[in-house]
């Protein structure tokens, strides 16, 4: 594959998270995205420090020609489990530990550097900690939205009062649910998510 | 929840052009792409990880 580059964009995409739970926008209105987005980088900070997590990361790299960038020609397939605890990963099918900079492979008897052997180095330069993507997503997002909802809306209680009197009651309305933000992030940065990529080998085979 | 970040990188054309923006990346125009699917499960605790001494010594 060529390296041949000139424009890079990266855009991140978070589907199914509790958004609107946790902050219910007045009616009509959309919650604020980028305050959405800031809530939801906290909370996986702190519920991967508390009780962590689990992910499977699935990676695909070739050439496109469309706007909906479905790949036509796959150079790259990669495919990652880990469990995430805090600041440590661990890999069980490999024996991997991992940091967000540095790792740990079982080779034979021997603990091993994880970016010694070109796989190591792969895997530690294209599966990033989900927090780094958060992370720079919260920092550095130059545009922050909410995608169309894939899930129809949801159906709220609200109190009414009447006027005059003390009597209320509640009626039933539909709730849009917001669930999908999109986040764009600068060139700069997505450069340097090209040159990770670059330089993780799996573009020359290695 | 999920979490999908697409790293998108525009080419040159024969002519040594390149598209500005997101041009680069529409219709009829070839570029590079690279998908990473997160998917994460937080519905069980993970126990604390027992990290060997060696495999510690390596990550400090």
């Amino acid at each position: 594959m060529k390296s041949i580059f000139s424009t890079t964009l990266v855009v991140l995409l978070l589907a199914g998270i509790g958004l609107q739970a946790a902050d219910p926008p007045s009616e009509g209105s959309a919650p604020d995205p980028i305050k959405e987005l800031r809530s939801v980088s906290k909370d996986f900070l702190r519920l991967s420090s508390k009780s962590g997590y689990s992910t499977r990361l699935v990676i695909a790299g070739g050439m496109a020609n469309s706007k909906d960038h479905k790949i036509i020609d796959q150079a790259v397939s990669e495919d990652y489990f880990g469990l995430v605890r805090g600041r440590l990963m661990h890999m069980p099918e490999q024996k991997i530990f991992r940091t967000l900079d540095k790792g740990a492979q079982l080779d034979g008897d021997l603990w091993r550097v994880l970016q010694s052997t070109a796989d190591g180095k792969k895997l530690d330069r294209l599966f990033s900690f989900p927090e780094r993507l958060l992370m720079d997503a919260t920092m550095k997002g130059k545009k922050v939205e909410w995608l169309e909802s894939t899930v129809g809306p949801r159906k709220v209680k609200r109190e009414t009062t009447r006027s005059g009197t003390a009597v209320g009651g509640s009626s039933e309305e539909e709730q849009k649910i917001y669930h999908r933000l999109r986040v764009t992030l600068p060139e700069k940065v997505a450069l340097q998510y090209f040159i990770e990529v670059q330089n993780s080998g799996c573009l020359s085979g290695g | 929840m999920k979490l999908e970040l697409l790293v998108l990188t525009g080419m040159r054309n024969q002519d040594g052009k390149t598209a500005k923006g997101e041009a680069a990346f529409s219709d009829g125009v070839e570029h590079v792409v690279f998908r990473y699917e997160y998917t994460i499960d937080t519905s069980e605790e993970i126990d604390q990880f027992r990290v060997p001494v060696a495999a510690r010594k390596l990550m400090k």
